[in-house]
């Protein structure tokens, strides 16, 4: 005899209870031991200001205290949002103000690599700051996790994204181990999904909007948003004015106290260290991209959203990295999108698996994004210990043709995914 | 599900293996290094090293075991050949060399390194960082130090070009270089060697650990609530099976 709706409920409560804690117990156990450079306390730094001083004009303050610094914050959003959760933490790090002090030593005199700041911060409660400056990233992780469920088509499924989740090796290293603010968009990404599957495409560009201003590549999916969820030209432009109104209003304001250095936050991360390339390439993306905003023409209002929007995010990435211009790190701004995607087509997994392994093999070289990691630990100790590439290169093979090899073959999969991915709106 | 675990154990067991078999097979005999300060430095320009010249640089070491230095050099297609002689002292007045090496022009080769960090693959097969491996300097943590490089040529090389040398902008260089005392600094990397036993490594953990105790007390009931936590809905899950 099967189950009644009311056992599997329970069955399916007592399933993401017992996933929950594992997911909870592997980032705890991540958590206070790793860190990647300067990241984490860079952060955490500039909020620091805020709560400090006052500083609310982050944009005006770091040329101005540290002039010729090349680099600025990002965006508002993670600048407010950090700060408000370091209000709450700094009541548990008594001595963040002298870690702080130690870090803005090194950071605008001589940088540094993890072996460093997690040798000279070793005094400071390392550990006990690491654990809780990711301790905010718990919550955008699990409501991640949350919408997937919801976005799921049934329990099954659901299941099996949250699994996979909690297992998300890729937002594992990049969020928990490396500490970057990847968290937030991602979680304000899948809540675009989750807000335009219900037919609220407002509640989902403002979601894209507030992504964009931690980290710029949300930016990219609200034309996409915008074509698929609306039916004439009116809703169009109501939406793309809710766009617009919802940036300037956060904008605006440092845009009148600082002028252009605002701008910094959207303009050096997305046209310098992400959107450069040949011109090949970048018109070859702008093609591309062009192309699926008339797919979402002609999709519009057609059918249920959410498979087709998921499809699209997901070759808007595949595409970009396709160009080469999303770097293994970068691949977890898709993981979610991917374990939607493999839920109902499990040989994509397989697809994932080997790029994912071919893409480290070309982007994590050097021990800091490997051993490196685990530096607060034993700084000396993990800075040391050889990666498989000091195997490789002490046994004289050619590093150079190994990777571009590698390289290649990630190319190949990359259009293998693309094709998969388009014709995926079969299965769906 | 399982079968993909399964995969994902099978590589990092494979892994595992790469790196155990780099520690065991690479040949140098400082078992463990690290790159410290320059590493990673982008190479602004090169300037010739001519004859009767030097191009010196002070650094700070910022770990002991100090045991190799790689100083970024370009080789001319038609270049001058000689001896490149690398010089490490206490100080530019020091009058006794801690460290003599030479090297004949016609035998620098791309290294293969298995401290090198990032790989620099990207490195043409004449530009590349040479390096100077010696005995580590078990005090070198915090020490001060200089280096030089001169050349000496052989005869008849006029219409040959000189090796070049890289160099960088003070004010972007050096990671971890506490002291960026001149307006340009030779583009180098140095590497420290680890010199402790398996056993330093719990120890040192441990130490670290426990500076924070409050911390480390509410961590681990953390960690063992969680635990016991999960045993029990593993069991109950499997019970009710």
């Amino acid at each position: 005899m099967g189950k009644s709706p009311k056992e599997n409920d329970k069955d399916f409560n007592r399933t993401i209870l017992k996933w929950t804690l594992l997911g909870l117990l592997i980032r705890f156990l991540i958590m206070p031991f790793t860190m990647h450079t300067f990241d984490l306390f860079f952060i955490y730094y500039f909020p620091f200001q805020l709560i400090d001083k006052g500083v609310w004009d982050i944009y005006r303050f770091i040329p101005e205290q540290f002039p010729g610094f090349h680099l600025t914050y990002y965006g508002p959003v993670a600048y407010f949002l950090i700060g408000f959760f370091l209000f709450f933490l700094k009541f548990f790090l008594p001595q963040l103000g002298n870690a702080f002090e130690l870090f803005e030593g090194w950071l605008f005199t001589s940088g540094g690599g993890t072996v460093h700041y997690a040798s000279f911060l070793g005094e400071s409660q390392l550990f006990r700051t690491l654990f809780l400056f990711k301790v905010p990233y718990l919550i955008f992780d699990f409501a991640t996790a949350f919408f997937l469920v919801k976005l799921a088509h049934n329990q099954k499924e659901g299941l099996f994204c949250y699994r996979l989740w909690m297992l998300n090796p890729l937002f594992l290293h990049s969020v928990y181990a490396i500490g970057q603010l990847e968290a937030v968009p991602i979680f304000l990404t899948v809540a675009a999904l989750y807000w335009a599957n219900l037919g609220r495409a407002d509640v989902a560009v403002v979601c894209l909007i507030l992504g964009g201003l931690v980290k710029v590549y949300p930016f990219f999916l609200v034309p996409i948003v915008v074509f698929l969820s609306s039916r004439d030209v009116k809703e169009r432009m109501r939406l793309f004015g809710v766009a617009l109104v919802s940036l300037l209003l956060i904008l605006l304001p440092f845009y009148f106290s600082s002028g252009a250095a605002v701008m910094d936050c959207i303009m050096a991360k997305a046209a310098v260290s992400q959107v450069v390339g040949g011109t090949f390439r970048r018109a070859f993306f702008i093609l591309a991209y062009f192309f699926l905003l008339l797919y979402a023409h002609r999709m519009a209002a057609k059918r249920e959203n959410a498979p087709i929007l998921n499809q699209l995010f997901l070759l808007v990435f595949l595409f970009y990295a396709l160009l080469g211009l999303l770097k293994f790190r970068y691949l977890t701004w898709l993981s979610p999108f991917l374990i939607l995607a493999i839920s109902r087509d499990r040989r994509l997994g397989w697809f994932c698996l080997v790029l994912l392994a071919l893409m480290a093999e070309v982007h994590l070289s050097g021990n800091q994004v490997q051993w490196g990691l685990l530096d607060p630990v034993y700084p000396t100790f993990f800075a040391s210990l050889p990666i498989s590439d000091s195997f490789l290169a002490s046994g004289g093979f050619p590093l150079g043709v190994i990777q571009q090899i590698s390289y290649r073959l990630s190319l190949m999969i990359l259009v293998a995914m693309i094709y998969r991915v388009w014709k995926w709106q079969r299965i769906s | 599900m399982a079968k993909n675990l399964l995969i994902v154990l099978s590589l990092a067991i494979v892994y595992f293996f790469l790196c155990a078999s780099g520690v065991v097979l690479q040949r140098s005999k400082n078992r463990f290094a690290f790159q410290d300060i320059g590493s990673a430095v982008k190479v602004e320009e090169t300037i010739p090293l001519i004859i009767g010249q030097s191009l010196g640089q002070r650094f700070v070491s910022n770990f002991p075991h100090l045991f190799s230095i790689g100083v970024f050099v370009s080789v001319p297609e038609k270049v001058m050949e000689g001896e490149l002689v690398f010089h490490l002292k206490d100080s530019p007045t020091a009058a006794v060399d801690l460290v003599r090496r030479g090297v004949k022009i016609s035998d620098l080769r791309v290294p293969m390194k298995y401290y090198q960090s990032p790989l620099q693959t990207d490195l043409k097969t004449r530009q590349f960082y040479h390096y100077v491996e010696f005995d580590p300097l078990t005090d070198s943590n915090g020490k001060e130090y200089y280096f030089y490089l001169e050349f000496l040529p052989e005869r008849g090389q006029e219409k040959s070009q000189p090796i070049q040398i890289g160099r960088v902008k003070a004010p972007e260089i050096p990671r971890g270089l506490r002291k960026a005392t001149q307006p340009w600094n030779l583009a180098f990397v140095t590497a420290c060697a680890w010199k402790g036993k398996w056993q330093d490594v719990v120890g040192v953990f441990w130490k670290r650990f426990n500076q924070d105790s409050e911390f480390s007390g509410v961590y681990f009931t953390l960690i063992v609530m969680l635990t016991l936590a999960l045993i029990g809905a593993t069991f109950a899950g499997l019970k009710r099976k």
